[in-house]
C-alpha cells in the first residue's frame, strides 16, 4: 500500500562549518516503511546530513518536513523545543554508532528500555518491566540480563540494547549512524539480520548512514551517494551499486574489496 | 490483448568514467512486445546483451534511453522514467526476476529466502508467515531440495541448489511479467524438466515471460517465440570515443 | 537623598534598638544583599519548587555548614521574630547552637526551643513533629538542590528537563532501586513533585517527613549556599512523593516507641548505650519529646494532690 505523502522530506539542506559546506543543497524524500542508505566516505557529509534531518543540528538553509501521526506535515525546525523532544522520544529513533552514547551506562538494561515509557507517564513498575523484558527478547538478548548494567555488555549487545531502547515506543522513523561499524563480522551479521527483520515487521522508515556498501545493499531499498557534501547519485540500491552512473559512485563501487 | 510488457527504443551504453570515459555500447533500438501467456527467448551469443536487457527491464541497470512500459493493475508505467518508489512497488507486485546467481543474505534460511516475496505482502502476521512458508516448502520439495537444507542459509549450497532456490523465489508469487536469466544452467536432467514444467505452468496462467535459455531443449520446451539480439547490437565504433 | 542618609541602604546599622552589638549590619548581611535574596525568595514562592539562582555570599562558615539556610533566614528575620534552630531535630547539637548564637548575636532577636513559640525555624535534615501553623516559616538547609544531579550531571540538560517538565529520568532511578533492592531504596532527600509541576529535592530530611510538606500551613523556604539556589513551597501547596502505582510511597516505621516519652508517631534515633549492643530509641525531635514529657508530668501533677490528700 503506498501512501501519498513522504514521511520525511528534506529540501535544499545546507550546513556550513566555517567556509566549508559540510552539506551542500541536499534534498531527498523518504516514504513510510522504506529504508534509505546514505553512503559516502569520511568527510562526505553523511553524518551531518543525518543530524540535520533528525533535528539534532539546525541547518543553515533548507527545511525538513515530517509527516506526523495525527497533525499532518510539520516543519521540524518550526516546532517548539518541547514538541521536538517529544517526537524524539516517541516517533523517532536515533541509533548512535557508539552505543554508549545512546544508552545510560549507569542504569540497568531494563531501565534503559523502560525510560521512554516512564518519560511518557507509565507509572506501573510491573508493566514497565514486562515491556522491557519483551523487547530484550525481541532483540535476542537473554531475559536474565534485564537487571545488568550495559557496562558488562559486549559491543554487539550494547547495540542491540540501544535498538530496543529506541523501538519501545514504536517509532515510525529511525535514524542510524553506522549501526554496525566497529563490530565483529559475525556480530554485524546478526545485527543486520535483526535490523532487517525489525524494520520489515514494524514497517519502519529508516535512514542508515554507512560507509559499507554491503550493509547498504542488505538493509536499504534506496540509496544516496554523497561526496563533499553533495548528493551525487540517488536511486534503487541495487541499481546504484550494479550500474553506477556518477564517476565517484563508480570509483566507490569498484574500490570495495571482495573476500 | 494488450502486451504485458512494451519496450520501445531501449538503448544501453555503459560509460566508464574511471577509464577515461570509455563508452561500452551494448544495446540499441530495442523494440519488443511480450503478451500474457508468451514466453520470449532471447537469442544471441555471449556478450550480446541478453542479461543486460533483462537487467534494464528490471531496473537493475539504468536504461540510457527508451521506454519500458508495464501495467501495474491500474495504469501503464514507464519503468525507465519511474521513481525509485514506483519501481519498488512494481518489483514487488508486477515483475518477477530470476537472476543468474543467487545473492545470499547471511543468516537467512533457504526457506525464508524462497518465502520472502510472500512474506513481503503480509504485515508480519503469523498466519501469513505460516502460509508463505508452507508454499515455499512445496516448491522446495518439488525442486528436490533436501529438507535438512531448508533451515540453512544457502551460501554453502552447490551452484545447482542455489539456482533452484533462486527459481523458487522467483516463481512463488505469480506476477504479470517474469524475467528468467539462465534458469537451468547448472541443473541436472530431473530438475531441468521440473523447471521447464514450472515455466510452462506460469505461462499457462497468463504470465508474460522473457528468458535467456542456453540449453536448446529448454528453449524448445518453453519458448513460444525466439527473438534474435543481433538487430539490437550497437555497431562498435571504429575508433575509441574521444570527441 | 544621599545614600548615607538612607537607613535602609546604610552598610552598618549597629543601633542599640536592634540589640545587635557586633558591629555588623542587622543579621550580618548588608541591606542590598537582603534585597537580592528577598527578590529570589519572592520568585521562588511565585513558582513553587523552581530553583531560583541567587548570589550566595561569603559567610563566616564554610560551604556545607548551612550557609544557604542562614542567608535565607538572615534576609527575612526581623527584630520581632522568635527564632528556633534545629539540627537533626535537636536544638542542642553543636551546629544548631552555633547557628542560633550567630543569628542571635547579629540580630538580638529572641530564641526558643519550642516549636509552637517560634516564628522562624531553621532546620537541617528534619521537619519538626509538632504541626506548624500559618505565619510560621520553616527554612531548610540544602546541600544539593538538583534532584536529577546524580542521574544527569549536565546542568544545561537538567535545566531543560525542568523547563519542559521531562521527569522520566527520576522514575528511572526509582525503577533501578526496585530492580536492585526489591523496593525503592531512597530513604532521605526523597524526590517530590510540587504543585504537580516541578520536581524538587526536599533536602536530606528522612522520607518519614515528606508527608508533612504537603498542604502545610507554614511557608517552607529552601536555601543552598554552595550551589547558589533558593526554592520554596508556599503554604497549602500540593507536595507528592514520587512512586509507582504498584510500589506506592511508604514511610519508615519502628517496632519500638520512644524510650523517654513513649511516642509511637515520631521519627526515632537509635542510641547505642553500651558495648554489649545495648541500645534505645528516642525521639529525634527534642522539643517534641520534651513537650510530651512535660505534658505527662503536668498530667501526673494534676493527679497527685488527690493521692497526697488521701
Amino acid at each position: 500500500m503506498s501512501a501519498q505523502t513522504p514521511i520525511l522530506r528534506a529540501m535544499n539542506l545546507t550546513m556550513h562549518y566555517g567556509a566549508r559546506a559540510a552539506v551542500d543543497d541536499a534534498s531527498f524524500d523518504l516514504w513510510p516503511g522504506e529504508v534509505l542508505a546514505v553512503v559516502g566516505e569520511s568527510g562526505s557529509g553523511k553524518t551531518t546530513l543525518l543530524n540535520c534531518v533528525s533535528a539534532r543540528l539546525k541547518p543553515d538553509a533548507g527545511s525538513v518536513e515530517f509527516l506526523t501521526r495525527h497533525e499532518g506535515v510539520v516543519n521540524i525546525y518550526a516546532l517548539s523545543e518541547a514538541a521536538r523532544r517529544l517526537y524524539a522520544r516517541t516517533d523517532w529513533g536515533y541509533v548512535h554508532q557508539n552505543p554508549a552514547e545512546g544508552l545510560r551506562m549507569n542504569v540497568s538494561a531494563g531501565a534503559n528500555v523502560g525510560e521512554r515509557l516512564m518519560a511518557l507517564g507509565e507509572r506501573h513498575y510491573g508493566r514497565i518491566r514486562g515491556e522491557a523484558a519483551q523487547w530484550l527478547s525481541r532483540v535476542e538478548m537473554e531475559a536474565g540480563r534485564i537487571d545488568d548494567s550495559p557496562v558488562t555488555f559486549s559491543g554487539g549487545m550494547r547495540q542491540r540494547l540501544q535498538i530496543a531502547r529506541n523501538l519501545v515506543t514504536r517509532p515510525r522513523l529511525v535514524f542510524m549512524d553506522e549501526p554496525t561499524s566497529g563490530l565483529d563480522v559475525s556480530v554485524q551479521a546478526k545485527l543486520l539480520d535483526l535490523l532487517r527483520n525489525l524494520s520489515h515487521q514494524m514497517q519502519l522508515a529508516a535512514i542508515v548512514v554507512t560507509h559499507d556498501l554491503a550493509v547498504a545493499r542488505l538493509l536499504a531499498q534506496r540509496m544516496l551517494v554523497m561526496k563533499s557534501g553533495r548528493v551525487v547519485e540517488e536511486g534503487l540500491t541495487d541499481q546504484v551499486l550494479d550500474d553506477p552512473q556518477h564517476p565517484y559512485t563508480q570509483l566507490l563501487v569498484s574500490s570495495v574489496l571482495q573476500p | 490483448m494488450n502486451p504485458a510488457l512494451r519496450i520501445r527504443g531501449l538503448a544501453k551504453t555503459f560509460v566508464l568514467h574511471n577509464q577515461g570515459g570509455a563508452e561500452l555500447p551494448v544495446l540499441y533500438g530495442v523494440d519488443l512486445d511480450v503478451h500474457p501467456g508468451e514466453c520470449v527467448a532471447l537469442d544471441g551469443p555471449s556478450g550480446a546483451g541478453k542479461s543486460t536487457l533483462l537487467k534494464c527491464i528490471y531496473a537493475n541497470y539504468r536504461a540510457s534511453s527508451g521506454a519500458i512500459v508495464v501495467n501495474d493493475g491500474a495504469r501503464d508505467i514507464d519503468m525507465a522514467a519511474a521513481s525509485a518508489r514506483e519501481l519498488i512497488a512494481l518489483r514487488r507486485d508486477t515483475l518477477g526476476y530470476v537472476s543468474q546467481f543467487l545473492r545470499t543474505i547471511p543468516r537467512v534460511s533457504a526457506l525464508d529466502i524462497v518465502a520472502g516475496p510472500l512474506l513481503e505482502t503480509g504485515g508480519g502476521e503469523a498466519e501469513v508467515a505460516r502460509d508463505a512458508r508452507r508454499e515455499a516448502e512445496q516448491l522446495l520439495l518439488r525442486l528436490r531440495i533436501p529438507i535438512r537444507l531448508w533451515s540453512v542459509p544457502p551460501a554453502t549450497f552447490s551452484g545447482g541448489e542455489q539456482q533452484r532456490i533462486n527459481i523458487a523465489r522467483g516463481l512463488i508469487r505469480a506476477k504479470p511479467v517474469l524475467l528468467l536469466d539462465e534458469p537451468t544452467a547448472a541443473l541436472d536432467a530431473d530438475n531441468r524438466i521440473t523447471v521447464m514444467a514450472m515455466i510452462n505452468e506460469a505461462r499457462a496462467a497468463g504470465t508474460a515471460i522473457i528468458g535467456i535459455f542456453h540449453d536448446q531443449r529448454v528453449r524448445d520446451a518453453v519458448a513460444t517465440r525466439v527473438v534474435d539480439m543481433a538487430p539490437f547490437q550497437r555497431a562498435q565504433p571504429a575508433t575509441p570515443t574521444g570527441a | 537623598m544621599k545614600i548615607r542618609d538612607n537607613p535602609e541602604l546604610s552598610v552598618r546599622d549597629t543601633g542599640p534598638k536592634t540589640g545587635n552589638k557586633t558591629g555588623y549590619n542587622f543579621a550580618y548581611l548588608d541591606e542590598r544583599t537582603k534585597r537580592m535574596i528577598r527578590r529570589a525568595i519572592l520568585k521562588a514562592v511565585a513558582i513553587p519548587g523552581y530553583q531560583v539562582p541567587f548570589g550566595s555570599r561569603e559567610m563566616p562558615l564554610p560551604y556545607g555548614w548551612g550557609t544557604g539556610g542562614i542567608q535565607v533566614t538572615a534576609a527575612i528575620i526581623g527584630p520581632d521574630d522568635v527564632l528556633k534552630v534545629i539540627d537533626q531535630g535537636a536544638d542542642d547539637t553543636v551546629n544548631a547552637v552555633n547557628i542560633r548564637r550567630f543569628l542571635q548575636r547579629t540580630t538580638g532577636v529572641a530564641t526558643t526551643g519550642c516549636t509552637t513559640e517560634a516564628t522562624l525555624i531553621q532546620t537541617r535534615h528534619r521537619i519538626p513533629e509538632t504541626p506548624l501553623a500559618e505565619k510560621q516559616i520553616l527554612v531548610y538547609q540544602v546541600p544539593l538542590p538538583e534532584p536529577l544531579a546524580k542521574l544527569e550531571p549536565r546542568e544545561a540538560e537538567t535545566r531543560v528537563m525542568h523547563s519542559l517538565a521531562e521527569y522520566g529520568l527520576m522514575h528511572v532511578k526509582l525503577y533501578e532501586d526496585i530492580a536492585r533492592h526489591g523496593h525503592i531504596a531512597t530513604t532521605y532527600d526523597y524526590p517530590v513533585m510540587v504543585d504537580g509541576r516541578y520536581l524538587m529535592a526536599p533536602s536530606p530530611i528522612p522520607k518519614f517527613d515528606n508527608p508533612k510538606m504537603h498542604m502545610n500551613p507554614a511557608l517552607q523556604l529552601f536555601g543552598a549556599g554552595r550551589e547558589k539556589r533558593i526554592y520554596a513551597v508556599p503554604p497549602y501547596t500540593k507536595v507528592e512523593s514520587l512512586a509507582f502505582d504498584d510500589f506506592p510511597f511508604e514511610v519508615q516505621r519502628w517496632d519500638d516507641a520512644c524510650a523517654l516519652c513513649g511516642a509511637t508517631d515520631s521519627f526515632l534515633d537509635e542510641v547505642i548505650t553500651d558495648d554489649q549492643g545495648g541500645r534505645m530509641f528516642v525521639c529525634s525531635d527534642t522539643d517534641y519529646c520534651t513537650q510530651r514529657l512535660n505534658a505527662e508530668a503536668a498530667d501526673e501533677a494534676a493527679h497527685e494532690p488527690k493521692r497526697s490528700a488521701a
